[in-house]
């Protein structure tokens, strides 16, 4: 979380610094807080403020976000989405299919843990969903063959989804420092000749 | 090391529990948060591996209680030698109570006693140790373990008809519970002497009288493994006639009457009987014969008139009973003692003023002790007598004369009334000084009494413990030497002694300071001068005053060297049969009639429910049902016996409660680390 909020603040501080306007909204079930794109002294402390603000934890309903920032976007924009993309990707293809469509550059910032790769995490016990809320017993070195192929196997999904509709996808390991995935971004986007404005929305 | 109840080892299969518990990763409480559990497929609890058992000391900790518990239930005990000695041919140590009371007189039952204690003796192995004892109403040791065992052991039956060929049956009563008792320490103590735990084998072998006495036996906490064996010897017949004394109607009477009881055991029909009243010393009958009828179980009682005249001993004698050794009682005349009173005076007449006049007056009417009073000059040679009254300074000759007859047990009372029997007082206690200072009052009162002791122990009752109204003139203080033979049992209101006594040797002198006369005090003229006299008198006697009809327990208290047999004869162990016997001392003879204890005439035998109600545990000897005790079973009472005393299982229960405690210390120690570890 700690993570993807200070990579969040990190792409609005540098896209602001090359005078592009930059929004905010954070999402779980739909967007919670949103600071429209601007450009004007003291924004960036706006978006700071609400990246400091408490996450409600509720479940991550990403198909209503997008839906909601394509209304909220009518202007074509760049569109950083940063989450973990561990909910079903049928769930939200559909919906970021229709982003892309109406002119908007996606970009998907996967947030991961190396744990969530490879489980090699905590300990037998009782593993909650943060989201969901729901419990099960778990000793990871036993589960952990399981996991890592549903993982893999949810993970070629999305990466299949996003070249499929266009979405530039990187990864970012919160054990890396922040500006790989800085320069990662960069890096497409220079490659990226039509970006000539660019509206962002980040979450968590 | 052995166990009582080896079935509880089985417990120590519980040690697989903890084992599991280890083994099996514990469900945690613990919660771990994730992003998403979509991946992740629910783990089923699991064995770990052996290189991973979880904290391996607490689990030995764990294992060693269980197995501690389950060694403790199971009672352990370590084997030593005194178990080797309690197999079957271990030795067995065997008491035979042969029955030697009264009741035993019947025909042959003594002689059929000793040849069943033969047949037993026969019948034993040679591991066994036998001990004989005779019982009535003492018990005798007539085989001992030690001569046993000295012997060989094919010697041993023939030795052993020795040592019973010339026992007899005596005229005691059958004390059989204190008998059984007295085995039972027997037991003990042989235990304890040859540190040995040997099987004990109780057998009694006795008619089994109803008239024994058995209450004993309810108190008795009996050892595991004994049993008794009764081996009963049966008369021809059961059937008894008895008398009892009941005692006089009135002997003061000019007409007196005997009053007898005959009563009737084991008949089943009335049966008449004949009583016969003879003298003692001619044999001849004194009263006409008595006819009566006894209805069975029933007593008659009958008087007997026995002529004023006749002064006796008698005896009275039951014809028509088959058993006849309980069919004669003899009587005495009760005769009071007599007492010889000895009055040293100087006095020439007994005037009103003299002591003398005083004590003939206080003796008048005594019936019991009966005194006999004289009176003599401090100068003459003296008259044997049991109390002497010294009213005069005697000389010397005469007091050390005293003093020989107080040695011998005489009592003397000196009346110290003034300084010039001082030296008489000396001369007779060969103490010094003695002093009387007078006082200034006009008269002094007895201010503390001892009543404990024997002297004024009558008085004790606040009845009569009035001493105060009694007036003593021209009281004088008397001074002793401090000795701790004088021991001041009155004193004046002053603290100076009133009376005091001195025990020498058999006898004692009592110094009574002053007279008694109305001029010394007002002491002649009281109540309490006579029974005080009359007690001293009483203590003068050594001869206690003794019912003249008595039966053969109270006899056994009469010294051997008192008692002559009817005809004159010394007696060699005391009064040991029904008779008449003469008790004498210095200065009297009399008659006692010693009889037999009415219960040795109770002939009808106790049954196996008299037993078992009194809880004593029979052999199958004694009562068929009961089973022999196996060597198996033999084995596992002495297990238990030793289990009982080792009491291993407490010490194994405190070492599982210290490890359990270690445990614990463990476990707390373990959980506050997993805490502080990262989840």
């Amino acid at each position: 979380m700690a993570y993807a909020r200070t990579l969040a603040a990190t792409f609005a501080y540098f896209l602001l610094q090359q005078r592009d306007i930059v929004g905010l909204g954070l999402f779980d079930d739909g967007i919670q807080s949103y600071v429209p794109p601007r450009w004007r002294p003291g924004h960036f402390k706006r978006i700071l403020s609400l990246l400091e603000g408490k996450a409600r934890g509720q479940e991550t309903n990403l198909s209503k976000t997008l839906e909601q920032i394509s209304n909220l976007n009518r202007k074509r924009s760049l569109i950083i989405v940063v989450s973990d993309f561990l909910t079903p990707v049928a769930d939200w293809e559909k919906q970021m299919s229709h982003l892309v469509a109406a002119g908007h550059d996606v970009r998907a910032v996967q947030i991961l843990d190396p744990a969530e790769e490879s489980l090699e995490y905590g300990k037998a016990a009782l593993w909650e969903d943060l989201e969901t809320g729901k419990t099960l017993y778990v000793d990871p070195p036993e589960a952990a063959e399981n996991y890592k192929a549903n993982f893999s196997e949810h993970q070629s999904i999305l990466r299949y989804a996003f070249e499929q509709h266009g979405v530039r996808y990187q990864i970012a390991k919160s054990d890396t420092p922040l500006y790989f995935a800085l320069l990662e971004l960069i890096r497409t986007q220079r490659s990226q000749a039509r970006a000539a404005y660019a509206k962002g929305g980040a979450r968590k | 090391m052995n166990f009582l109840s080896p079935w509880f080892l089985a417990g120590a299969l519980l040690i697989a529990g903890p084992i599991i518990f280890h083994l099996i990763q514990r469900r945690t409480r613990d919660r771990i948060q994730f992003s998403t559990t979509r991946f992740l497929s629910e783990s089923a609890p699991r064995l770990q591996k052996r290189s991973q058992i979880q904290n391996p000391w607490l689990l030995i900790l764990r294992c060693l209680i269980v197995a501690l518990l389950a060694a403790a239930f199971a009672r352990p005990f370590i084997e030593n030698n005194q178990t080797q000695l309690l197999s079957s041919d271990a030795s067995e140590t065997r008491i035979i109570l042969i029955d030697e009371s009264a009741s035993m007189q019947r025909s042959n039952l003594h002689a059929n006693a000793i040849e069943k204690a033969a047949e037993i003796s026969e019948s034993l192995s040679p591991n066994t140790t036998l001990a004989v004892y005779s019982f009535a109403g003492s018990i005798q040791s007539i085989f001992s373990p030690d001569q046993w065992n000295a012997a060989l052991p094919n010697d041993r039956p023939d030795i052993f008809k020795a040592a019973l060929a010339n026992r007899e049956p005596t005229w005691q009563p059958t004390e059989l519970g204190q008998a059984i008792d007295f085995a039972i320490s027997e037991f003990d103590q042989f235990s304890q002497e040859t540190n040995t735990r040997s099987k004990r084998s109780l057998t009694v072998v006795s008619d089994f009288s109803s008239g024994s006495e058995i209450a004993e036996l309810a108190s008795i906490d009996w050892p595991d493994g004994l049993l008794i064996d009764f081996q009963p010897i049966e008369s021809e017949t059961a059937q008894n006639l008895s008398l009892q004394w009941l005692g006089w109607t009135d002997p003061l009477a000019s007409l007196n009457f005997a009053r007898v009881a005959t009563r009737s055991h084991g008949y089943e029909n009335e049966t008449s009987a004949i009583l016969n009243v003879a003298d003692a010393n001619s044999g001849s009958a004194i009263t006409e014969t008595i006819q009566i009828k006894v209805s069975p179980d029933q007593a008659q009682i009958s008087l007997i008139p026995i002529p004023a005249d006749a002064e006796g001993p008698f005896y009275i004698t039951l014809l028509g009973d088959e058993e006849t050794y309980d069919n004669r009682i003899y009587v005495a005349k009760s005769e009071p003692r007599k007492v010889a009173i000895s009055l040293i005076s100087e006095a020439e007449e007994s005037t009103l003023e003299q002591t003398s006049f005083y004590v003939e007056k206080a003796i008048t009417g005594w019936k019991e002790p009966l005194p006999s009073l004289s009176i003599q000059k401090p100068d003459t040679s003296l008259a044997t007598a049991d109390l002497y009254l010294i009213d005069a300074a005697l000389p010397e000759s005469t007091a050390q004369m005293i003093r020989e007859r107080i040695d011998a047990g005489s009592t003397a009372l000196l009346f110290l009334d003034s300084e010039q029997r001082l030296p008489t007082l000396e001369g007779i206690t060969r103490l010094s000084p003695w002093s009387l200072n007078s006082r200034s009052e006009d008269y002094a009162l007895i201010g503390d009494i001892d009543f404990q002791h024997p002297q004024y122990s009558p008085f004790a009752n606040p009845k009569f413990n009035d001493f105060t109204k009694i007036r003593f003139w021209n009281p004088v203080s008397l001074q002793h030497p401090s000795s701790e033979s004088i021991r001041t049992t009155a004193s004046f209101d002053d603290r100076s002694p009133a009376t005091l006594e001195i025990d020498i040797g058999q006898g004692r002198l009592v110094i009574w300071q002053g007279s008694w006369t109305p001029q010394s005090s007002q002491w002649v003229l009281s109540s309490k001068f006579v029974p005080w006299f009359q007690t001293l008198a009483e203590r003068s006697l050594n001869i206690p005053t003794h019912n003249p009809i008595i039966d053969l327990r109270e006899a056994a208290s009469i010294p051997t060297e008192m008692a002559k047999t009817q005809d004159g004869q010394a007696l060699q162990d005391g009064i040991e049969a029904p008779g008449l016997y003469q008790i004498s001392n210095d200065n009297s003879n009399r008659w006692i009639a010693a009889n037999l204890s009415s219960r040795e005439s109770i002939t009808t035998p106790l049954t196996i429910d008299d037993w078992e109600q009194l809880g004593v545990p029979l052999s199958n000897d004694s009562q068929p049902a009961s089973p022999e005790i196996s060597e198996d079973e033999l084995k596992a009472l002495n297990s238990v016996e030793i289990e009982s005393e080792q009491k291993l299982w407490r010490w194994v229960i405190l070492t599982a409660i210290f490890f359990l405690a270690v445990e614990s210390l463990v476990a707390i120690k373990l959980k506050s680390q997993s805490q502080e570890q990262p989840a």
